[in-house]
């Protein structure tokens, strides 16, 4: 995780329903860390160090920052970490892997934790 | 942990059967078989189109050409047979060396390969200095065994095209060893290092043959039967390996 971003896993921003500033006053409620619930089930079968290169790199893909992740980036993540896993597990097990972490998010939506 | 001990105790059961099968043929053509069968089973665990189906593809070739090999060596496929041996161990070997070239391939196309610095550099290129020293090593004791038996230049050509072909293999390995170093931890490493320890014992057996004076070769030649079962004993421990990361956990 700290391979991610320099900062420590305090400072770094939670998962939240709405980026900031995206709806002025409203509440941002966090649900969980997206980063850390990806890292979870792609550190398993990458290693620590490689899942966070993964994560980071589809975030550069996407266009996202790694910090200040939302839930509903969860499948612009997931179709580049699938990419990327395909060559080394397959499509199967890749798309096992995406529906792992949607399945983590949907459980983290309902206020438990994956 | 529960995962490696698995992977030693396939090892261990393999070199075990390996030597015990030194005098015996058929036991012999059945590991060799069977390890080909393995492959072949990994690469049809994945679907058309994912890329690792077409390097464990290849490499089950490779290992059913080896099992023909071997049952031609032992007379199994009739006298005339004996022929085909240089061209099936000259295809084997071309198997082999597109095999690893595709695991290389296939770990650098993931985008999730290391950078480069320049000890990585160095060290990659100390390590296939050194291949490249066993190869010449390889050579010139081939040629020079030709010239002391007046053996023909096609009698020593399967034996050059194997070293080579085992050393660019070991090539091939080390840039895996390097790229696939940082993902240690998770499953994915372990089908490739397993497949790297078994390219460098393959190396490691042409050196001791080729390195083998006459007095002490039957000493050698145990010696080199021994890494033979470690190298095919990793490479059966990296399709187990493969197959286990293929499992779904769900």
């Amino acid at each position: 995780m700290q391979l991610l971003t320099s900062k420590s896993a305090a400072t770094r921003s939670p998962c939240v329903h709405e980026r900031d500033g995206a709806s002025a006053g409203a509440s941002i409620e966090p649900v969980a860390d997206l980063s850390e619930t990806i890292l979870a089930v792609l550190r398993p079968e990458l290693g620590p160090h490689t899942s966070a290169q993964a994560l980071r790199v589809a975030c550069k893909k996407a266009k996202l920052d790694p910090d200040r992740l939302i839930a509903s980036d969860l499948p612009a993540l997931a179709e580049h970490i699938s990419r990327m896993c395909r060559t080394l597990l397959g499509k199967r097990r890749s798309d096992a892997l995406v529906e792992q972490m949607r399945e983590a998010v949907r459980h983290d939506d309902r206020g438990g934790r994956p | 942990m529960r995962a490696w001990f698995a992977i030693a105790g396939v090892v261990a059961l393999w070199v075990a059967g390996r030597l015990v099968a030194l005098e015996s043929d058929a036991l012999r053509l059945s590991m060799d078989a069977v390890l080909a069968v393995l492959c072949l089973v990994a690469s049809l665990r994945f679907e058309r189109g994912d890329p690792p189906r077409w390097a464990w593809g290849l490499a089950a070739g490779a290992q059913i050409l080896s099992t023909a090999l071997h049952a031609t060596q032992a007379g199994w496929l009739g006298a005339g047979a004996e022929a085909w041996s240089g061209p099936i161990t000259l295809v084997l070997n071309a198997f082999w060396v597109g095999a690893i070239a595709m695991f290389v391939r296939n770990v650098w196309s993931s985008g999730l390969a290391p950078p480069w610095s320049r000890g990585h550099v160095a060290g990659v290129a100390l390590a296939i200095a050194a291949a490249l020293a066993g190869l010449g090593l390889v050579v010139s004791e081939e040629f020079a065994t030709m010239r002391e038996q007046g053996l023909t230049l096609s009698d020593e050509m399967a034996n050059l095209a194997s070293a080579t072909a085992d050393t660019l293999v070991f090539i091939g390995a080390v840039l895996l060893i390097r790229m696939v170093a940082p993902m240690a931890g998770g499953r994915v490493a372990r089908p490739y290092l397993l497949l790297c320890f078994s390219a460098a014992a393959y190396l490691v057996v042409d050196v001791i043959v080729a390195a083998a004076d006459t007095r002490v070769y039957a000493a050698l030649d145990v010696g080199s039967q021994v890494w033979v079962a470690l190298a095919d004993g990793a490479l059966a421990a990296a399709v187990v390996a493969q197959l286990d990361l293929l499992r779904n956990r769900d």
